[in-house]
């Protein structure tokens, strides 16, 4: 049931892709993913081009999908490692979702972040409380791995 | 190890760890348990419990039998799930409406902004399920042995998810002042309906049993000092089946 559904999506990106992002599997391995996002032009991310991993779970759609970032990025929800502190992808995952839709909200999450539940308090605290230090640095991780 | 990682691996073990009490739960109990006798129920509670032990003894002059759900979050569904397929199986008349209300669903799903080529097939292992109640030779065993099977049963919480969401959504005018914590009710959905295994509540029987336009009946079993409560959704209707709430939990009762 997992590969028809994973089968279905990847349809689906191709009929109706999403603005500024890309996904499909690597290779012959339907349960693995690559996707892309280009970051969003009124964020510090502007020009960037960001990679992720994507991992769908034997009983997907039941279970959220794996993803994480590849490329550096400086931002409160997202750490070094390029695990994504993201609602829909823990507890509030649900099977009506979609890759599609996930992918959107990390964009959106790019946008605004969330520095009340931060992944990186640090991070969270420059954008807090010093937002032009806080676009400066995401400006130059994008500069320096993103582009 | 930075604070984050620290964090990130506390989230990982807190998962992991969830997902263990998950696989043994599953390990010990199926989805959905064959007629027990309502005698066992008086063994879970202490002999000396004197208000468990009292309720259980009123609800023996009402009910014979007992079908247990495992304590997977996703209970008031399968126990709706079980109960509405029997009573479909005695009844034409309901049989053919709930059908029709099931089958017209799914456009109403994607009014509300549902992509159709997900949910079609929740969509599509429901009304399967509702074409195999109608065959002469079903069984009850069967019926049960269909819920068992983890992803069909699955597949029809997912839709009857939707479905409680869909009639939330459709009254969120009316549904507003019962949202305790959320912004919306869309909100609620998304977080309190949506997601499989979140548990529900008053409002979630009151919004799956507007959908289908079914009644049913809830027997509370709590430990509080009063006699047995029993609500019925829609109030005052006269119900067409019967679940045993107990707290975080729902069963299945039978005459």
């Amino acid at each position: 049931m997992a590969l028809k559904r994973i089968t279905k999506e990847l349809q689906d990106l191709g009929r109706d892709p999403p603005a500024q992002c890309s996904a499909g599997p690597v290779g012959d391995d339907m349960f693995h993913w690559q996707a892309t996002i280009m970051g969003p032009p009124d964020s510090p991310y502007a020009g960037g081009i960001f990679f992720l991993n994507i991992h769908f779970p034997s009983d997907y759609p039941f279970k959220p999908p794996k993803i994480s970032f590849t490329t550096r990025i400086y931002h409160p929800n997202i750490n070094s490692n390029g695990s994504i502190c993201l609602d829909i992808l823990r507890s509030q995952w649900s099977p009506a979702l979609t890759i599609s839709k996930v992918l959107l909200s990390i964009c959106s999450l790019l946008c605004d972040p969330n520095p009340d539940d931060p992944l990186v308090p640090d991070i969270a605290r420059v954008y807090k409380t010093d937002r032009s230090k806080y676009n400066t640095s995401a400006k130059e991780f994008t500069e320096k791995y993103a582009s | 190890m930075d604070a984050s990682t620290e964090a990130e691996n506390l989230d990982q073990k807190i998962m992991d760890q969830m997902e263990l009490i998950r696989k043994e739960i599953e390990e010990s109990v199926p989805l959905l348990s064959h007629k027990e006798d309502i005698a066992s129920l008086a063994k879970e509670y202490p002999p000396d419990d004197a208000i468990y032990q009292g309720k259980i003894r009123s609800l023996y002059s009402s009910y014979r039998w007992i079908r247990r759900t495992r304590r997977d979050g996703n209970c008031f569904y399968r126990a709706f799930g079980i109960s509405l397929m029997e009573m479909l199986k005695q009844n034409p008349d309901e049989y053919h409406r709930v059908y029709k209300v099931i089958e017209e669903s799914k456009d109403r799903l994607i009014e509300l902004g549902y992509q159709a080529f997900i949910i079609e097939d929740f969509h599509q292992t429901v009304l399967t399920l509702l074409k195999n109640v109608r065959k002469d030779d079903c069984t009850n065993d069967e019926l049960v042995e269909w819920f068992n099977d983890r992803d069909l049963s699955n597949y029809f919480v997912v839709y009857f998810r939707l479905l409680t969401s869909a009639h939330l959504k459709t009254n969120a005018e009316f549904f507003e002042n019962f949202i305790d914590g959320y912004q919306s009710v869309k909100d609620f959905c998304s977080y309190e309906v949506e997601p499989i295994g979140k548990e529900s509540d008053h409002i979630h029987a009151i919004a799956l049993t507007g959908f289908l336009n079914t009644a049913i009946e809830i027997v509370y079993l709590n430990h509080t000092d009063d006699d047995l409560s029993k609500h019925r959704f829609p109030e005052h209707s006269a119900p067409q089946f019967t679940l045993l709430y107990r707290p975080g939990h729902y069963d299945v009762l039978y005459k």
